[in-house]
């Protein structure tokens, strides 16, 4: 067996360095993690010119339908209850009315809610998704098939799967902006008494153009990373079958951590 | 063409052989776990136990991932599973290595895919409903020749057929030999390596090379040579 196929079957006979093996254990996961998903969203990166073959554009395409289209009815759903409710608790706890429930709605659901949820949603869907089959693709010989037909596995399935997530939590953001703006502002427009015209030039006088930007390169930012995390845990894997769920349960926790630390990180750089 | 130098890989023996152009060429060993193994050294995927093996006068296995890569493009391999993704329709997986090369629609691919259709038509099932399906629906049978046309589509300079007539009823193992065969016959120059643990399924009545592989003393076992991502190299061995 190759060094590789040693770490990856037996852990223990791992005879390259091990970082972080003074750390405690709970200490030590999270920096695995970190480690192995950086270097993972690198090769991702670095193997981006794979994206122009037509078979990984075809993946890449299949990826983004599934990230970023097929969960729109869900996401648009949640995103107008999402601006619904947080209108109706403003005016519920007498806060603020009108115009400055919209700007309040601008600074807190637009700006920062909709790639946390959104981050949370494409995890829960498609970061699960994608460690299962990779995890699967790995157990069943596949990534060793493809090496074999002279494809790169990181330029066939790391890339398009990093870029494609990335590509569809924007989509998924861009919707989710929309949706809570027309559900917010229609609650607002309907308790606060004011025209749909005033409370709608409110809303555009409120964004500029780093506000529209802002959850899109959030939303790309956190698909890419949570799409590392997933490739990174299904990768890991040895021979057993009850490897898969604990990849999967790993991918989930780890990546929630990750949306909520990148999305604080990346609130406090804008403002 | 394939050298030998005192190769062995974990568990058998070779010693010194080589391969010419136009050859059809039978490599004996005792188990599925060895067939990997040999598999694995001639693709660069490990290294051999000792001595070392090129192909086309090239170690793969000293090769830049990206010089492998590009040699293994041009060399045609049915492992005994098939190798197909479990994710891809029988049909994507057999146009997947040609599209994976090529940046634009190949005109001609549909063209070639129908040629490969027609060799192998006393092999297929009547009908393309087959085609249609994963793999995970298919037969061992079925997989293989999906594999054949995939190494077909390739036109390959050397071929590696991997147990392709293991544990196959008589009709289904005749067949596919006969294709392989002719196959071979097509290119001149081509190299063929049939990769057998049976050495009742094709060495009896063979009339090519024929290297047989001894024993070591203490043979290294390997668990399962499938669950791997050896050649997977991204490095995130140290996390």
């Amino acid at each position: 067996m190759s060094p590789d196929q040693i770490h990856f079957c037996a852990p223990s006979l791992m005879r390259q360095p091990q970082p972080f093996a003074g750390l405690s254990h709970s200490l030590q996961q999270p920096l695995r993690t970190t480690g192995g998903g950086l270097i993972i969203f690198y090769s991702g990166v670095a193997y981006c010119f794979s994206l122009r073959r037509r078979a990984v554009r075809e993946v890449l395409g299949k990826q983004i339908y599934f990230t970023g289209v097929e969960p729109l009815p869900e996401v648009l759903t949640i995103s107008l209850l999402v601006g619904y409710l947080f209108v109706l608790l403003l005016e519920e706890v007498d806060m603020v009315a009108g115009e400055a429930s919209t700007r309040l709605l601008i600074q807190t659901v637009v700006m920062e809610l909709s790639p946390l949820i959104c981050g949370m949603i494409v995890l829960s869907r498609s970061g699960t998704a994608m460690t299962s089959e990779i995890a699967g693709m790995k157990q069943r010989g596949e990534i060793r098939s493809l090496f074999l037909m002279g494809i790169d596995p990181e330029g066939y399935l790391i890339a398009p799967r990093l870029f494609g997530v990335a590509i569809g939590t924007m989509l998924l953001s861009f919707f989710f902006t929309i949706g809570c703006a027309i559900g917010g502002l229609t609650l607002a427009v309907l308790l606060s008494k004011t025209s749909f015209e005033r409370s709608f030039d409110v809303l555009v006088g409120n964004l500029n153009t780093i506000d529209l930007f802002n959850p899109l390169l959030k939303g790309a930012i956190t698909g890419m990373g949570v799409a590392a995390i997933a490739c990174y845990h299904g990768l890991r894997v040895s021979a057993s079958a009850t490897d898969i769920p604990k990849a999967v349960i790993a991918t989930i926790t780890q990546g929630a951590f990750f949306v909520l630390i990148a999305n604080t990180l990346l609130m406090a750089v804008f403002h | 063409m394939i050298e030998f130098r005192n190769f062995a890989s974990p568990g058998i023996q070779f010693g010194d052989a080589v391969l010419q152009p136009g050859t059809e060429n039978l490599i004996l060993v005792e188990t599925a776990e060895q067939s990997a193994d040999v598999l694995n050294c001639l693709t660069g995927l490990r290294a051999p136990a000792s001595g070392s093996v090129s192909v086309f006068g090239r170690d793969l296995g000293k090769l830049s991932r990206d010089e492998r890569l590009q040699v293994l493009a041009k060399v045609g391999i049915v492992p005994q599973d098939g190798g197909l993704l479990a994710g891809l329709p029988a049909w994507k997986n057999i146009v997947l290595p040609r599209q994976f090369q090529s940046k634009h629609h190949e005109a001609g691919l549909g063209d070639e895919f129908d040629e490969a259709m027609r060799f192998c038509a006393a092999a297929c099932d009547p009908g393309d409903e087959w085609l249609r399906q994963l793999p995970d629906y298919l037969s061992q049978y079925q997989r293989r020749v999906a594999a054949f046309l995939r190494l077909m589509l390739n036109r390959p300079a050397l071929c590696i057929y991997e147990n392709i007539a293991g544990n196959l009823p008589g009709r289904h193992k005749e067949t596919l030999l006969e294709l392989t065969r002719r196959f071979h016959r097509q290119q001149p120059g081509r190299i063929s390596i049939y990769l057998e643990f049976d050495p009742g399924l094709l060495a009896e009545h063979w009339s090519g090379t024929l290297i047989r592989g001894t024993p070591q003393a203490q043979p290294i076992s390997t668990p399962n040579p499938h669950a791997d991502a050896s050649s997977l190299r991204i490095s995130i061995a140290p996390f």
